[in-house]
């Protein structure tokens, strides 16, 4: 009889012994394989998507017309909605459509990003798309665009209906136009080339 | 219990069921602390994104003209026809005549085989062209007829514009065996791509989807 526990040391007993396996709960690891938004799985197949959302808007030349869907009257892209660049939609063109179809859902966000060079030396970025900042765990596809002295600027059709995706077609601006005031500038005043721009899109999940 | 320990026979009892009880979920605990560090299913992860990587990169590319992410049209067919009926593929595409396991590099392995299941998917919107007129991605099926690719139908059987049992030639694209239907242990790599040629409402880009348990 006098070898029985208290009730009271019955409970702090077992107080103990959860306050000892919680400590032990702060050794555990989270690998990066883990399942969670941030798993290493995961953010390949986000960069491997996006490489391949760039590679078929190069594939069906829709991504030039893109970088090139420019209002210069206004300095901003064509029927965009916030500080000269996409912010609650997508781009009103055939790149908009291809990113709106294959990031759009599944809680993916996404930024775009024009990557100029300038005349002095030095690389300059202009928004296309901006849906926030990028979490930690955001990754990133690039691929390169060449825009030419004759090339020319890109405006939508002309159906009133800035909501809809257009094929961008094309006007009589050409970029070495001095009157043409493109975000970009003639880098290479020399040459035929105008400027080689990187465009850069971030993906992340929300 | 005597009163001159101050607790009653309930006091006992509760004190002791709560210590038991304690006891009890910190042994069955334990042991998943070290889940972490178990093997998972890293085989089929590091796996599925090299088929999914040489799929859309090499193996199904235009053998004169290969771009990655792009897909020639015609490699592509052989490659999902040649799994059923191999007489069909003789040569000229980046990708071996021999089985499926072995055009992935899957075979020859220590150990249980991985299993693999290979498909394109895709949702076309408009809906005269959208089987079954929903918003679900489904596998894309050539139509050979006309030869356009469309949302294949399951199952694939006569009657509908798919129908990979008729002398149709048509073509379904999805190869593989059927995933269990446990899905905690099965690894989905996914690649957009672009089909050459396009598709039936004038996009071109679908999703290869890679399963491997």
């Amino acid at each position: 009889m006098r070898g029985q526990a208290h009730t009271l040391e019955a409970i702090i007993g077992s107080v103990l012994l959860l306050t000892s396996l919680v400590f032990a709960l702060q050794v555990t690891a989270v690998t990066p394989l883990s399942a969670s938004t941030s798993s290493q799985h995961i953010e390949n197949q986000q960069q491997a998507t996006a490489e391949g959302v760039l590679a078929t808007a190069t594939d069906r030349n829709v991504l030039k017309p893109a970088v090139l869907y420019w209002n210069d009257a206004s300095r901003e892209f064509q029927q965009s909605d916030f500080a000269s660049a996409y912010s609650n939609k997508e781009p009103t063109n055939g790149f908009g459509e291809i990113l709106e179809r294959q990031l759009g859902g599944g809680g993916l966000a996404y930024n775009v990003f024009v990557r100029y060079q300038l005349p002095t030396g030095g690389i300059e970025q202009q928004r296309m798309v901006y849906q926030g900042e990028p979490s930690d765990n955001a990754v990133a596809a690039q691929t390169i665009v060449t825009l030419y002295d004759d090339d020319v600027l890109y405006e939508p059709e002309s159906d009133g209906d800035a909501t809809d995706f257009d094929v961008a077609q094309p006007t009589t601006q050409e970029l070495a136009d001095s009157s043409t005031d493109f975000y970009a500038e003639d880098a290479a005043t020399g040459s035929n080339v105008f400027n080689v721009v990187e465009v850069e899109v971030v993906v992340w999940r929300q | 219990m005597s009163r001159d320990r101050g607790q009653t026979t309930l006091d006992f009892a509760i004190g002791i069921s709560v210590f038991l009880l304690v006891v009890a979920f910190t042994l069955a605990f334990v042991p998943g602390l070290v889940d972490p560090f178990t093997g998972g299913l890293e085989e089929e992860t590091v796996a599925s994104n090299r088929v999914a990587d040489s799929l859309s990169q090499g193996l199904l590319a235009d053998p004169d003209d290969p771009e990655p992410f792009v897909l020639d049209r015609e490699c592509t067919i052989l490659f999902f026809e040649s799994v059923s009926d191999p007489s069909v593929y003789s040569g000229g595409c980046n990708f071996e005549d021999n089985r499926l396991i072995e055009r992935l590099g899957l075979e020859g392995r220590n150990g249980p085989p991985l299993n693999v299941r290979v498909g394109l998917i895709r949702d076309l919107k408009p809906p005269e062209i959208d089987s079954g007129n929903d918003d679900q991605a489904e596998v894309l099926c050539l139509d050979a007829n006309d030869n356009r690719i469309i949302e294949g139908d399951d199952p694939n059987t006569s009657g509908n514009q798919c129908d990979t049992t008729s002398g149709d030639d048509d073509v379904y694209f999805q190869v593989g065996g059927d995933p269990p239907d446990d899905t905690g242990s099965v690894v989905v790599a996914r690649r957009v791509v672009s089909i050459e040629g396009g598709l039936n409402d004038g996009t071109s880009e679908a999703t290869l989807v890679v399963e491997m348990w």
